[in-house]
């Protein structure tokens, strides 16, 4: 089969990742806490092959990148909601290790400590947070003051290279111990929730462009089908 | 095609958010309603590549490869912004002007705890709700009593005929909860407490930072139409979005299949 036939493939394949990725982002517009995702794609080689035969033009997805950008913040009223302005992540104690999270929708367990709804604890800069009495009040650096004084304050970090950071699922991301820095100025908000940083517009557009370029790989494929079937049909005239 | 059910998922979550708009706007009227809303969260991911490994030619990755398999709603939280004060007139009617709770002996024998004051009087003359449930600790207004005044405080005092002083029949006590958004709902206008919200703390209204009453008065809803509208508008539009990517990958199969022509 000649090249131009896997490049029209590949294309074909690029698209259906984009769609992927869309997706998510879509299913997720009203998630707190959400960032999107930006796919960027790039020519590969075929390196296995000698450099005269290699293909090229043929397209995969070279990078994948979370848009750490500001989502809206939008106030809720419940004083155990948290948002974060700028930079920065609040961590979380799991099972598995910290984990680090722009949805600050946190509750309290039975004895006061300050958790996440799936249940895992809210890291302050000493430890987790336990509230006393039946008050909680965040001040804007993150500062956490109850009924008998301050308990604590809201530990906030920053990613030193902020894409080599992955998803795990439940509002939370991961990434190496050595890629995480005491974030210098947080700002906390309480009683609010930031937003998903999905934009439905571009969510729309994407599908329609991706869906358009898909249907141009696959007339190039059916083209060069018929091409090769013309061939063929001539040469044995 | 994983785009399919990643949307549907997206979809399946907005159901839930218009499922909680409509009991919140259905309760528009009710006394002492609480309005909820829907928190959500990504699923898990499948890492296809991962940052930072190595590629063929021995050089790093600098970014991996995620696709996530869609949202999910997680859970509903009750928020316990103050409704507006609605002047009834009725002696009975009573509304908390900051925080706390009355406490409801249901017919269990549990301790149940709302915001909602429009009691009654049952035929022994105790101060019950619209459902005959008793306020805790029991007070009983005498049948002859010709005025009844509570206090800011939540003291129940009565006057009889012949009587110049008013005589004092019980008091209201409150509780509050570290946690509110942590009560579980029962209907009823009545919450219980749960792992999450804590154990009530009483006491006496206007002390310890709870709220104070309020005679003849009653706390509306919290829900603000508009608010809920907006709501409404919103996840009717990421509905439809993600029906949208679903019709987007419907098609893209579609335009797969038509590559082998008959």
């Amino acid at each position: 089969m000649d090249a131009a036939m896997y490049k029209a493939l590949s294309g074909a394949v690029a698209q259906m990742r984009r769609l992927e990725v869309t997706a998510q982002d879509l299913a997720n517009v009203n998630t707190s806490g959400y960032k999107g995702q930006r796919l960027s794609f790039g020519e590969v080689l075929a390196n296995r092959l000698p450099p005269d035969e290699r293909p090229g033009g043929l397209v995969a997805v070279a990078s994948q990148r979370t848009n750490l950008g500001q989502g809206e913040i939008q106030p809720t009223g419940n004083p155990f909601n948290l948002a974060l302005e700028g930079d920065g992540f609040f961590v979380v104690q799991t099972s598995r290790g910290a984990r680090y999270t722009r949805n600050g929708a946190f509750t309290l367990k039975a004895d006061g400590t300050l958790i996440t709804t799936q249940g895992d604890a809210v890291l302050g800069e000493g430890g987790p947070i336990q509230i006393t009495g039946a008050r909680m009040e965040v001040a804007g650096d993150g500062t956490v003051a109850s009924d008998d004084g301050q308990v604590g304050k809201i530990r906030v970090v920053r990613f030193a290279d902020s894409h080599r950071v992955a998803k795990e699922g439940a509002n939370l991301f991961v990434t190496a111990p050595g890629n995480v820095q005491e974030a210098a100025d947080p700002r906390v908000l309480q009683g609010s929730l930031e937003q998903s940083n999905v934009s439905p517009i571009d969510g729309m557009v994407s599908l329609i462009a991706l869906n358009r370029q898909f249907e141009a790989s696959q007339r190039a494929m059916t083209l060069m089908d018929s091409v090769t079937q013309k061939m063929l049909s001539d040469g044995a005239r | 095609m994983r785009a399919l059910w990643t949307a549907a998922t997206g979809m399946q979550a907005q159901q839930m958010t218009l499922d909680v708009v409509a009991n919140n706007l259905a309760n528009v009227q009710t006394a002492g309603f609480k309005r909820s809303r829907v928190d959500f969260q990504d699923l898990v991911y499948e890492t296809l590549q991962t940052p930072g490994a190595a590629s063929a030619q021995g050089q790093e990755i600098p970014s991996g490869f995620q696709v996530g398999h869609g949202s999910r709603a997680i859970a509903t939280q009750r928020l316990f912004i103050k409704g507006d004060l609605q002047q009834t007139g009725n002696v009975l009617d009573l509304a908390i002007e900051g925080e706390g709770f009355f406490q409801i002996q249901t017919p269990s024998g549990d301790t149940a705890y709302t915001r909602a004051g429009t009691f009654k009087k049952n035929s022994q003359g105790q101060l019950v709700t619209s459902d005959g449930f008793n306020v805790e600790p029991t007070i009983t207004i005498p049948q002859d009593a010709l005025s009844v005044t509570i206090g800011v405080d939540g003291t129940v005092s009565v006057t009889q005929p012949g009587q110049v002083q008013p005589q004092q029949v019980g008091t209201i006590q409150l509780v509050r909860f570290i946690n509110p958004a942590g009560l579980e709902s029962q209907g009823r206008n009545l919450f219980v407490p749960t792992q999450a919200s804590g154990d009530a703390v009483p006491g006496t209204p206007g002390q310890d930072g709870l709220g104070t009453l309020l005679q003849g008065f009653v706390e509306g809803s919290n829900v603000n139409v508009v608010e809920e509208m907006v709501g409404l508008i919103t996840s009717q539009r990421a509905y439809e979005i993600n029906s949208r990517a679903i019709r987007t990958a419907d098609e893209m199969m579609q335009t797969a299949n038509n590559l082998v022509r008959a």
